[in-house]
């Protein structure tokens, strides 16, 4: 799986493609918008992570470049500027995702996951952790083929491990996963804990190993290692 | 006092004693002329008088005629030769007149005569009188035109200057229009408003440019915080035991930071008005879906929610319904009691939730202020005033009140913004 980054702040670019890497993927930078240019034209990647303010040329006309070419590459726009207009344009133009900046790796890990799924196996949108499967399109999860009781937030956890499985994942990151920026923090931390005992329940009741693994109170991580 | 009517005073005032003692001036100098007059013509009379003495030897008769007279008298002593002017009292009429005499001696054959001619001074009199109500009415005319001067023509003269002031008064930093003032013909008019023109642009620009500067800046400060997130983000999956504490703050107060920046961007957001406010916002069904979302931490509160929602939709920008309705619940929920209550009310032109909840640590009519939080809050201190500040772009009021351990922020939305399902 090849992906590009193109970011003009190196220190980001640096951390994505380390993160990007332990993940499996192939990945290449580019800094600027004429490296980028030449990059998207000449090779094709699963996925482009775009930053859209770059200092000279706009990261939207990359992107309008790749469209006219007809090319199917995934795009995730990466931006400074959270706001609904720069949103709508960027998906308007045919961008898979939109991610505003800052964000967490896990979190850019899983958007890439899920733009490459739908790019790559029309259809078959499963994603698998050992005896573990997950099925996106109908939202459902499976243990050995048995169907897992989970709420949504259960379900939108699980997930969220197994796209970034093996990784530890800070209690920010996923409080922010699943109730975006609106909610206050202190609160969620429990709420997170909560979820995670239940969803640690229902995996153990059917037989399934215990992957969740807290780490240092900062984090867990879904782990078979 | 106003301008006009210090000038006006000070102007009359001193016309006035200017007329005044102009009016005494020319008086007393045309009765000296006219009694010098008179009494050059008793010179005359006199010499004659002495001429016919010289000549004859005796007095010349007694006379009266034509307001002259002439009267001698034996005088024991010596006479002073003067002039005198007083009043005597006329024999036919019984009128007392002012009249101006010549006393002087006269010798006829050793024997001493006090001589006296007599002018009448009325007609000087009335002459003096005649010019004084000539220049009185003069005068008066004068002071009159001074004053219908000073009170139609100043004031249609200032006029520009008065339509300037206006247009400051009136003036808003925030308006995107530059100010028009009308040319004047009074060049000192045109320079104030040539000034002023080129100070509110100043004012405009350099309000723009701060405006540009706190987006600008909040956006700049996005990518470093990426950064710190995304290395830290890498740094846990390698961490050892002991800095899970020290990781876990930095990173709540990288999400702190993230959190204030967006919300002071939001605030010159809505300060820039780069909100589209005519979206028809479908208030109920906002509120539900919301309440929905915080469901979660109304339990873990065991708070009891009573809701009593009309089915209205309003006109505002639904990014801003969304964020107004989500600080308001927010704040309801995080400043409650364990085991409070809240309650929603939604009618038709206003909006009401009032929460349980302990007295404020701060005035409340700061409330509303940035940066003005409780001392147990952890919270950015903005969520009010973003409040505020959407609530005044979108031209509804907001009041807060607390009575009986009951905190309630009203929302009034205007008749003509809302609209019943």
């Amino acid at each position: 799986m090849k992906i590009l980054v193109v970011e003009d702040e190196v220190e980001l670019s640096k951390s994505i493609c380390l993160y990007l890497k332990e993940e499996g993927y192939v990945c290449e930078v580019a800094t600027d918008y004429s490296n980028a240019l030449q990059k998207t034209e000449t090779y094709t990647y699963d996925c482009i992570l775009l930053d859209i303010s770059l200092p000279v040329g706009n990261g939207l006309s990359i992107l309008s470049q790749l469209k006219q070419n007809n090319k199917l590459d995934g795009v995730i726009i990466i931006s400074a500027k959270n706001s609904l207009d720069q949103r709508v344009k960027g998906l308007q133009m045919g961008a898979d995702d939109y991610l505003a900046k800052p964000f967490h790796l896990s979190e850019l890990s899983a958007r890439v996951g899920a733009v490459i799924r739908r790019k790559k196996y029309d259809g078959s949108t499963t994603l698998k952790f050992n005896e573990l499967t997950i099925d996106t399109s109908s939202r459902m999860a499976y243990h050995n083929e048995q169907p897992l009781d989970l709420t949504r937030k259960e379900y939108e956890l699980l997930l969220y491990f197994i796209a970034n499985k093996r990784k530890v994942l800070s209690k920010n990151a996923i409080a922010e996963h699943l109730w975006g920026d609106d909610m206050d923090l202190a609160n969620n931390y429990d709420f997170i804990y909560t979820h995670i005992k239940n969803l640690r329940k229902k995996l153990v009741e059917k037989g399934s190993s215990d992957y969740l693994k807290s780490v240092y109170g900062m984090g867990y991580k879904f782990t078979d290692q | 006092m106003k301008m006009l009517s210090r000038y006006n005073r000070v102007n009359i005032l001193t016309a006035f004693f200017v007329l005044l003692i102009c009016s005494l001036s020319y008086y007393f100098i045309i009765r000296n002329i006219l009694i010098q007059q008179i009494d050059k013509d008793l010179q005359v009379e006199e010499q004659e008088i002495k001429d016919y003495v010289t000549n004859n030897n005796t007095l010349p008769k007694e006379s009266s005629y034509k307001g002259q007279e002439i009267h001698f008298k034996r005088s024991g002593q010596a006479v002073l030769r003067h002039f005198e002017s007083t009043l005597s009292t006329d024999s036919l009429s019984n009128e007392n007149k002012s009249i101006r005499q010549l006393l002087f001696p006269v010798t006829v054959s050793g024997i001493l005569y006090k001589a006296t001619v007599i002018k009448s001074q009325t007609q000087a009199e009335d002459l003096i009188q005649l010019i004084f109500v000539v220049t009185a009415g003069i005068f008066m005319l004068l002071l009159l035109v001074i004053a219908f001067i000073n009170r139609f023509i100043l004031v249609k003269l200032w006029q520009p200057f008065y339509s300037t002031l206006q247009k400051l008064t009136s003036f808003t930093v925030n308006d995107a229009q530059p100010m028009h003032l009308a040319t004047s013909n009074v060049d000192e008019f045109n320079e104030l408003n040539h000034s002023v023109t080129k100070m509110t642009e100043r004012v405009s620009n350099e309000f723009n440019n701060l405006k540009s500067f706190t987006e600008n800046a909040s956006h700049e400060m996005q990518t470093p915080l990426a950064v710190i997130n995304s290395k830290l983000d890498l740094l846990i999956q390698h961490s050892h035991e002991g800095q899970g504490e020290q990781l876990q703050a930095i990173y709540d107060s990288v999400r702190r930071l993230n959190k204030l920046n967006q919300t002071l961007l939001l605030l010159t957001k809505i300060d820039n008005r780069l909100y589209n406010l005519s979206e028809e916002v479908d208030l109920k069904k906002l509120l539900e879906e919301k309440f929905v979302q915080l469901e979660e931490l109304v339990q873990a509160r065991h708070i009891t929610v009573t809701k009593s929602l009309a089915d209205i939709r309003i006109l505002m920008n639904y990014d801003l319904a969304e964020i107004l309705i989500n600080n308001l619940l927010n704040n309801a929920i995080k400043h409650n009691t364990t085991g409070g209550t809240i309650q929603c009310i939604l009618w038709d032109d206003g909006f009401r939730i009032t929460n349980t909840g302990g007295q404020l640590t701060f005035n409340e009519t700061a409330i509303f202020e940035r940066f003005q939080k409780g001392a147990s809050s952890d919270g950015t201190g903005l969520g009010l005033a973003v409040v505020k500040q959407i609530c005044l772009s979108s031209n509804f009021k907001v009041a807060y009140s607390y009575k009986d351990q009951l905190h309630t922020i009203e929302l009034l939305f205007g008749s003509h913004q809302a609209f019943i399902n």
